[in-house]
């Protein structure tokens, strides 16, 4: 039985598209990322992989507190560690790295596989590891470097919002563990209308450049932040302003349409050519020549 | 925590000293951004690291490890010489208009008595000056120049900005806003909270370290109140609950000592540990020993205690000097120890000079290790290249591994730091053969009783007497436990409901008087889950028990001022009001009291009054005194440079060689613990193993520059007692420091190498550190000691 | 009926590179179309399963191409650029109507063929970069994804042309007819070298 929950599918048509009548009827869901009250714990990172029997290799030290170094098919929620100088002060800053479930993701549209990623009504962007084929393209077109294809299985994973848990009404492992309530999950409108209270506060606290990262390049995103500085988000391993990338779009939105035409076109001319200039044959070669009858014709 | 976890919420300005609660207690320290968001509290960290807790702090102060008295002398001498001091609050509270003695004195770094060669004081005159019925004189205008006010102001006058900075590294600038921002909460509308954990305790004047910070919280009127307290931040899930049941070497439970050599009979000591009021109307609470002390005497030995036979006191054994764990290896470093019961520790990764403790347990005939893991303590004579170098031949300890279940594997209470005793239920069986400490314990008391009953032997009497009337003698359950450890009526058998129904005659029995009130004649008070919280202040009654009685915050008679009227309305706990008490807690005082008969809130004093001037109590003085770490970076101490670091400490025979000098080895060092790790238990959890897999060595920029060190590189970090192994971590959270001036680097070792485990193999920083420690108890100095670093050739 | 003369056009080696090319180019662009185009996912059933389709594209492409640039190594020499190329595609469209009194003669190949060559040569050298650079599992991870974006677009834009171009191929051979039993069997008759590659036909006849 089909949930009809899912809004938007991979590798389909636009002409041909999934289940619309629950769009707006569900509302929008977003996890709030606060760094300024993040202590950089790793409770999130560790109930996610623990939520999500998730195993990474116990790796070895490399130079940070950032362990596995990187986002990983056994690694879906990361945090990341960066000292940044600014305003005269040493900033240590914490970075809950996951999926951002842009509400146009870039994944989605790159996607080689007819729903094998797909958009949930709740905006949740989730991949069905059953169809994935392993392509990578997601992994490639997303803004924020998160989809890894696993070496074992050869499938992109990324988080998935613990989808799982949000269908029956839970938060995300990774909101439910966090300890100092840097993360927060509920409808996008409230997550939003808390993080412009939050950041109001922390203006009075003298943050003056502190911001709310949403980025509208991918539509706005179902993971906010709140960062110390908004000018800045690079100092937390963010892109200052993300956007489905050009090569995926010149990819999917010119090349597929224009090849397409050529391909035609240049069948159709053959074709035509074909029709009308007829056959190209080497008379001598035909049955039934004989060069004599030329012969004759020549004198 | 005089306070507790959730109270932190009610702050305004939240100081981390002394410890890392972020790092190290991210789950509490929720409250801390609790507090700055909803309570618009500020958060200053001071530490030698910028570490987890101070990336989210509004100021962050860097300090050179070992050197908090002097930073937080500093900061009283700020107060009192802006005023920005509570002065109602000092003047009712605290004993500063106490007269003290006249031959009480400091000079040169050293207060009066001091006995050079045996390394001690005489503390004969660091006591008040007494009138004619014994009690203290005060004057309570501060004039008089022998009152406690004008000799802390004395004491503290040498510590200005400059003098403290010089020594603790702290910018003057840093410094500075700390000072202010600690100073703005001596209004009676602002509450300031310390959190503190090892940072502190870990020193050789740990116990000073505290105290001082105490004495900030006096002058600032902060104790008692909402928000505010001197609060230690317990590690281990129930290293409170630990503490209470009598950890240090010489307590007993409910905190009534162990008795000594010098108290042969049981009047002897209660005699000594009974004190008598040293002001008029006081509640003096400790006059109650005796009832605490029979009680529990009881509770050992049952019927066996008689006040014929003084309860079985004879039966307790005495000591003659302090029996910690640091001296007990020095002991079996010498042979003097045959067998060894390990519980609850990783002792060869955790005590400190490892490559001593090594040879300590070689020196065993036997080694029993009680542990839910394989640590590397039961396997201390496996030779492991590099990593725990031992002969295993030569070593002829016999060691017996004896598996425990977890926390997790078996019901009872867990004492949280904020004195919470919370009652868990079995979460799952545990595997193979491990058994219970309670279980393995007990059956090794049935054995003896059975080769004494059968073979007989030396001291037969305390196996015979103590009191074991459990249902199954060989598996006494967690219930029949904790409801000994409340208490009970020993002819009735009645759960006392309080401790003020102990008595001294022997007719009642308790295992901890703290904990009376926590399984009463009502049930398990312990298991209680309402966390209605009617104040909306954090004080939810119906969650759990508190000791003692349920009380949330201690001391809170100090929340008001003498005629009963709160400081600040908003953080009313008790009020007097229309003739009686009303209050949100449940009152730390006599509440039949009337405001100005029960205005001595510190009721476990015999003064009632917080100490500014300690009396007798602490080995260093009853000021504090910024004295150096023993392995000092500057080799001096700038304020006495003939006293250099604490002139009462513990030098077993040896140590003193293996002490560096700045000279060999010119860096300061440091060890923490990282969030992302408990001790040495976590590197065989696989999900803490992925998220932290190996320890490392930080150290800034600029050293590492000078050293050719770059970041990752293996580096070869040594002190006097041995060298490690390990990667560099450069940061820009730790820099140089100018002291003294010189220029002082501090190096940071997380404590969490285990070779034996699922992270990398490591080292451990046990290694490097010292058996030096402080004086009243013994812990080590793990956080300041000196290292030399170099890279490694790989 | 006088026998026809018949001169070798493709050596054995070169026919069979062709035909594998022919084999496993098919399998390539069919699985590649699954991916290109979602909707048409039953293309790569070719191969068994979409994963499957996954699993042999880039295999297959590699199979496909390797044997393409040995070929063109060995084609080298007949499609240099020569002065009366310029001549040929002025008459491009007496070529198209087979105005064949009117077409400059050409070698071995005309070159229309060239372009076809120098095509083949920069998609398959292309195609070979582009595609071990998104290749998952084994080299995409050591790529920035960046880098392996662009790769997808350009790995595409290049299939995309080689595929019009190997339609003209397949027309052009189709249409001249001759020329398939010349790669299916390796000769042409020497009328139709004459009539199409009357330079090719005179070399011979010289040699002779």
């Amino acid at each position: 039985m089909a949930t009809q929950d899912i809004i938007r599918r991979s590798g389909t048509s636009d002409v041909t598209p999934a289940a619309q009548a629950r769009v707006g009827g569900v509302k929008q869901v977003a996890k709030l990322f606060d760094a300024t009250k993040c202590n950089g714990c790793k409770a999130c990172q560790v109930a996610c992989s623990e939520w999500n029997d998730l195993r990474e290799e116990v790796g070895s030290f490399q130079g940070t507190y950032q362990n596995p170094a990187s986002l990983s098919p056994e690694c879906w929620t990361l945090m990341k560690y960066n000292e940044v100088e600014a305003d005269g002060k040493l900033h240590w800053q914490f970075t809950h790295s996951a999926c951002m479930h842009c509400a146009d993701p870039g994944c989605l549209k790159a996607c080689s596989t007819a729903g094998a990623i797909v958009q949930h009504a709740n905006g949740t962007v989730d991949f069905d590891s059953d169809k994935c084929i392993g392509c990578g393209y997601c992994a490639s077109a997303c803004p924020f470097d998160i989809p890894k294809i696993s070496p074992v299985d050869n499938k992109a994973y990324k988080c998935t919002l613990c989808s799982d848990r949000t269908a029956v009404g839970l938060e995300p492992s990774c909101v439910k563990t966090c300890t100092t309530g840097a993360l927060r999950f509920g409808t996008r409108e409230d997550m939003l209308f808390y993080a412009e209270k939050r950041v109001a506060e922390l203006k009075d606290r003298g943050f003056t450049n502190a911001g709310i990262y949403n980025p509208a390049g991918v539509g706005g995103t179902g993971m906010v932040m709140i960062l110390r500085d908004i000018n800045d988000p690079e100092s937390y391993d963010m892109p200052k302003d993300p956007q489905i990338k050009v090569s995926t779009e010149l990819w999917q939105d010119v090349l597929k349409p224009l090849g397409t035409a050529g391909i035609l076109a240049t069948a159709g001319v053959a074709l035509l050519h074909r029709i009308t200039v007829g056959r190209n044959i080497v008379e001598e070669d035909q049955p039934g020549y004989r060069a004599e009858d030329h012969e004759e014709d020549n004198q | 925590m005089t306070n507790h976890w959730i109270d932190i919420k009610n702050s305004n300005v939240v100081i981390i000293m002394g410890g890392n609660a972020a790092e190290a207690h991210p789950v509490g320290f929720g409250w801390v951004t609790e507090a700055m968001q909803h309570n618009n509290a500020k958060l200053v960290v001071v530490d030698p690291r910028f570490n987890r807790s101070a990336s989210l702090a509004d100021h962050y102060a860097p300090i050179r490890s070992g050197t908090d008295i002097a930073f937080l002398l500093g900061v009283i001498r700020y107060l009192t010489t802006t005023d920005q001091v509570n002065f109602d609050y000092v003047k009712a509270y605290t004993n500063a208009s106490y007269l003290v003695r006249d031959d009480f004195d400091f000079h040169d770094g050293l207060f009066s008595g001091f006995d050079e060669e045996k390394g001690d004081y005489n503390k004969e005159s660091w006591f008040y000056q007494l009138d004619d019925d014994g009690y203290a004189k005060v004057d309570e205008t501060l004039e008089h120049p022998r009152c406690v006010w004008n000799l802390l102001k004395q004491h503290v006058e040498r510590y200005d900005f400059e003098t403290v900075s010089n020594i603790t590294g702290t910018p003057v600038a840093d410094y500075k806003v700390v000072c202010e921002m600690i100073a703005s909460t001596h209004t009676k509308d602002r509450v300031a909270t310390f959190m503190y954990a090892l940072g502190w305790t870990h020193h050789s004047k740990g116990a000073q370290n505290i105290r001082t910070m105490a004495m900030v919280q006096l002058i600032l009127g902060n104790i008692g109140q909402l928000g505010g307290g001197v609060n230690a931040l317990r590690g281990h899930a129930n290293v409170q609950g630990a503490t209470d049941m009598g950890l240090l070497a010489q307590s007993l439970p409910g905190y009534v000592k162990l008795p000594s050599d010098k108290e042969p009979t049981l009047a002897d000591h209660l005699a000594a540990h009974t004190p008598k009021p040293l002001r008029p109307g006081q509640t003096n609470y400790w006059q109650n020993y005796p009832k605490f002390y029979v009680s529990l005497l009881k509770a050992f030995w049952g019927d066996n205690a008689t006040p014929e036979n003084d309860f079985g006191y004879d039966w307790m054994p005495k000591w003659d000097q302090m029996y910690d764990f640091g001296k007990y290896l020095d002991m079996m470093y010498r042979g003097q120890i045959n067998g060894c019961i390990v519980q609850g520790v990783n002792a060869i990764n955790s005590m400190p000079n490892r490559n001593k403790n090594l040879k300590a347990l070689s020196q065993l005939k036997y080694l029993v290790v009680l542990d839910n893991l394989s640590s590397e303590t039961a396997t201390f004579w496996q030779n492991e290249p590099g990593y725990n170098e031992v002969d295993t031949a030569s070593i002829q300890t016999e060691v017996f591994r004896l598996p425990t279940t977890c926390f997790a594997e078996e019901e009872g209470s867990i004492v949280n730091s904020g004195r919470w005793m919370q009652w868990h239920y079995k979460g799952a069986n545990a595997p193979g053969e491990a058994m219970a400490d309670s279980e393995i314990v007990s059956g090794i008391l049935m054995e003896l009783k059975k080769l004494y009953a059968e073979e007989g032997g030396r001291l037969p009497e305390p196996v015979k007497a103590v009191n074991w009337e459990y249902t199954d003698k060989h598996n006494p359950s967690s219930i029949e436990l904790t409801k000994e450890l409340n208490g009970y009526d020993v002819n009735t058998g009645r759960q006392v409901s309080s401790f003020a129904e102990l008595k001294a005659d022997g007719s009642t029995a308790c295992g901890c008087w703290l904990y009376a009130g926590s399984w009463t004649e009502q049930g398990n008070q312990m298991d209680r889950r309402d966390n209605h919280d009617p104040s909306g202040k954090g004080i939810t009654p119906g969650w759990a028990f508190a000791w003692p009685v349920n009380r949330r915050v201690l001391y809170n008679r100090a929340s008001c001022d003498v005629n009963g009227k709160p400081w600040d309305p908003n953080r009313t706990i008790v009020e007097w009001k229309d003739g009686k008490w009303e209050g949100i807690d449940v009152p730390d005082f006599n509440a039949k009291l009337n405001p100005q008969d029960s205005a001595h809130p510190f009721i476990m004093q015999p003064e009632g009054v917080g100490r500014l001037f300690a009396l007798k109590l602490l080995k260093e003085g009853p000021f504090p005194e910024h004295y150096e770490p023993v392995e000092s970076p500057i080799g001096t101490n700038p304020l006495h440079p003939k006293v250099v670091h604490s002139p009462v400490l513990r030098w077993f025979e040896g140590v003193k060689d293996t002490i560096g000098t700045k000279e060999e080895f010119p860096y300061a060092c440091t060890t923490y613990s990282l969030t992302e790790h408990f001790n040495f238990w976590t590197t065989h959890c696989r999900l803490a193993a992925i998220s932290m897999p190996e320890t490392f060595v930080e150290m800034n920029e600029t050293l590492a520059a000078e050293k050719g060190i770059k970041n990752g590189d293996l580096v070869k970090v040594s002190s006097k007692r041995g060298h490690i192994f390990t990667k560099a971590l450069v940061t820009k959270r730790l820099r140089p420091l100018n002291v003294n001036g010189q220029v002082v680097h501090t190096l940071g070792i997380p404590r969490h190498g285990s070779h034996n485990a699922l992270t990398k193999k490591a080292y451990t920083c046990n290694v490097l550190t010292t058996e030096m420690g402080d004086a009243n108890t013994g812990v080590p100095e793990y956080k300041a000691f000196l290292v030399n670093v170099e890279k490694a050739e790989v | 009926m006088k026998k026809q003369k018949m001169i070798v056009r493709h050596k054995l080696f070169d026919r069979i590179c062709h035909w594998f090319i022919v084999a496993v180019g098919l399998v390539t662009f069919l699985t590649g179309f699954s991916f290109f185009y979602p909707s048409f996912q039953w293309l790569g059933a070719i191969s068994g399963t979409p994963q499957l389709a996954r699993f042999v594209h880039p295999i297959a492409g590699l199979m496909m191409c390797l044997p393409l640039l040995l070929m063109l190594v060995r084609y080298y020499s007949h499609n240099k650029w020569e002065k009366t190329d310029i001549a040929w595609f002025k008459s491009i469209k007496a070529v198209m109507f087979e105005d064949e009194e009117n077409i400059p003669p050409v070698g071995h190949y005309n070159p229309g063929q060239k372009i076809l060559f120098r095509a083949f040569v920069v998609f398959a050298i292309a195609l070979i970069v582009t595609g071990i650079m998104m290749w998952q599992p084994y080299f995409a991870p050591y790529f920035e994804s960046d880098a392996v974006s662009w790769a997808i677009l350009i790995h595409a834009l290049c299939a995309v042309g080689m595929l019009v171009f190997v339609i003209v191929h397949f027309w052009m051979a189709t249409w001249v007819e001759g020329s398939i039993t010349g790669m299916l069997y390796g000769k042409v008759s020497l009328a139709w070298a004459r009539k199409h590659h009357p330079l090719m036909a005179k070399e011979h006849e010289d040699k002779e």
